[in-house]
C-alpha cells in the first residue's frame, strides 16, 4: 500500500473528467499525473473508468494495430512515460490501413482533414524502414556508389524527377551513394550519406499525392526521421535519435532542395 | 471475461455504433497516437471538442462492451 495522503489530496485537487482523458493518453503534464494517481487510488470508480479506457484501447490496438506487425498491447506504462519515443509511424501505418477494416467508416477516413496525413506518414513509414535495413549494411549500403556518372541520371530517370542529392559535406556527411526502391506512387530514390564516425542519414524521395505539408518530426527506436511533402514529392531525412543535429542535416538539405526545379515540371522547360 | 478473439469482434461492433467524428479522435488518438492538438487540427476543431468526442466515445464502447450488465449510467 503506497503512502499516499489520499484525502488530503483529493480535497485539494479535485480531478476533472478531462484530466483523467488526458492522464490515459499521455496528455498530461508531468506535474499533475502524480495528483491523478493519488485520486485514482481513493476513487475507485474512477480508477475503474480509467481501467476500462485502457482495456478499449488495448482491444482497438490489438484489433488494428497488428496490420503493422507489431505487438502493441504491452508498450502501454513505459511508452507513456516516453511518448516521443513511441513509434508512432507504425501506428500510423495501422491507422492507414483501418478504412478498409472498419466497416462503414470508409466515410471518416476520406474526410478532408485527413488528407495527406496517412499518405505522408505511410511514406515516412516506408523510409524508415528501408533505412534500418540499409544503414547496417558494410559492403552494400547503396546500389550505385556516388561517383558513378549515372547514379543521378538513372535515379532521376526512374522517379521522373529530376533528382539531386544535397551536398552535406559542410555538415561532415559525404554521400556514399543511392538505391531504388518502391515507394507507394512508383519508384522511389534513396540516397546515403556517412559521417566520420561511421554514423548514416539516408534522404528518401517519393512521389506523393498528398498536399504540401509542415516538417513533420518522428523517433523510431534509436533513429529518428523529419519528412515533408513539398510539390508532388515526399522526403524523408533518417538518421541517429539527434534531433538537433537531424534538424541541421534536413535545413541543409531542405534549402538545396528548394532551389531544386519544381516537381510539377514532369514535361517540364526547366 | 472474454478471450481476445471475441475482444476484438465486439470492439469492432462497438467502434461501429459511434459517430464519424467520435471514432476518428478515438483512433487517431488511440491507434495512430496523434495528440489531442493533433487531432483538433486535423478536425478542424477545438481540443475541446476532441475530448468531448473521446468522452463520449468511450463511454458508448464502455456502455457497449458492458453489455447486459449493469448499465452505470453517469448523468453528470
Amino acid at each position: 500500500v503506497k503512502e499516499v495522503k489520499e484525502g488530503m489530496n483529493s480535497r485539494r485537487v479535485p480531478i476533472s473528467e478531462d484530466e483523467l482523458h488526458a492522464f490515459v493518453d499521455g496528455e498530461l503534464p508531468a506535474d499533475r499525473r502524480a495528483d491523478v494517481e493519488a485520486w485514482l487510488a481513493g476513487h475507485p470508480e474512477d480508477a475503474a473508468r480509467v481501467s476500462a479506457w485502457r482495456t478499449q484501447a488495448e482491444l482497438i490496438q490489438r484489433r488494428y494495430g497488428g496490420i503493422a506487425g507489431e505487438p502493441v498491447a504491452p508498450r502501454f506504462e513505459i511508452d507513456r512515460l516516453t511518448r516521443a519515443t513511441r513509434p508512432r509511424w507504425r501506428l500510423a501505418v495501422a491507422a492507414a490501413c483501418l478504412a478498409l477494416l472498419v466497416g462503414g467508416a470508409a466515410g471518416w477516413f476520406g474526410r478532408g482533414a485527413w488528407e495527406g496525413v496517412p499518405a505522408v506518414r505511410a511514406v515516412a513509414a516506408e523510409a524508415i524502414e528501408a533505412h534500418k535495413l540499409y544503414v547496417v549494411e558494410v559492403r552494400h549500403p547503396v546500389e550505385v556508389p556516388a561517383d558513378a556518372s549515372h547514379l543521378m541520371a538513372w535515379l532521376s530517370k526512374r522517379v521522373g524527377h529530376e533528382l539531386r542529392a544535397p551536398d552535406l559535406l559542410e555538415l561532415g556527411l559525404r554521400l556514399i551513394g543511392g538505391r531504388l526502391l518502391p515507394g507507394a506512387k512508383g519508384a522511389a530514390a534513396f540516397f546515403m550519406y556517412e559521417g566520420g564516425s561511421g554514423e548514416r542519414f539516408t534522404l528518401y524521395c517519393a512521389r506523393a499525392t498528398a498536399p504540401d505539408t509542415a516538417l513533420r518530426y518522428r523517433v523510431s527506436g534509436q533513429v529518428a526521421a523529419f519528412y515533408w511533402i513539398e510539390g508532388e514529392f515526399g522526403y524523408v531525412m533518417t538518421g541517429p535519435a539527434d534531433r538537433d543535429r537531424l534538424q541541421k542535416v534536413v535545413e541543409r538539405a531542405y534549402e538545396q532542395l528548394e532551389k531544386s526545379p519544381p516537381a510539377k515540371s514532369s514535361s517540364s522547360r526547366g | 471475461m472474454a478471450g481476445p478473439d471475441t475482444g476484438g469482434r465486439d470492439i469492432e461492433r462497438a467502434l461501429a455504433t459511434l459517430s464519424e467524428d467520435q471514432r476518428a479522435a478515438l483512433l487517431l488518438v488511440v491507434l495512430e497516437g496523434l495528440s489531442y492538438r493533433e487531432v483538433a487540427d486535423l478536425q478542424g476543431v477545438p481540443i475541446g471538442t476532441v475530448m468531448s468526442r473521446l468522452a463520449r466515445a468511450r463511454a458508448q464502447i464502455k456502455s457497449y462492451l458492458d453489455g447486459g450488465r449493469v448499465a452505470l449510467r453517469r448523468v453528470k
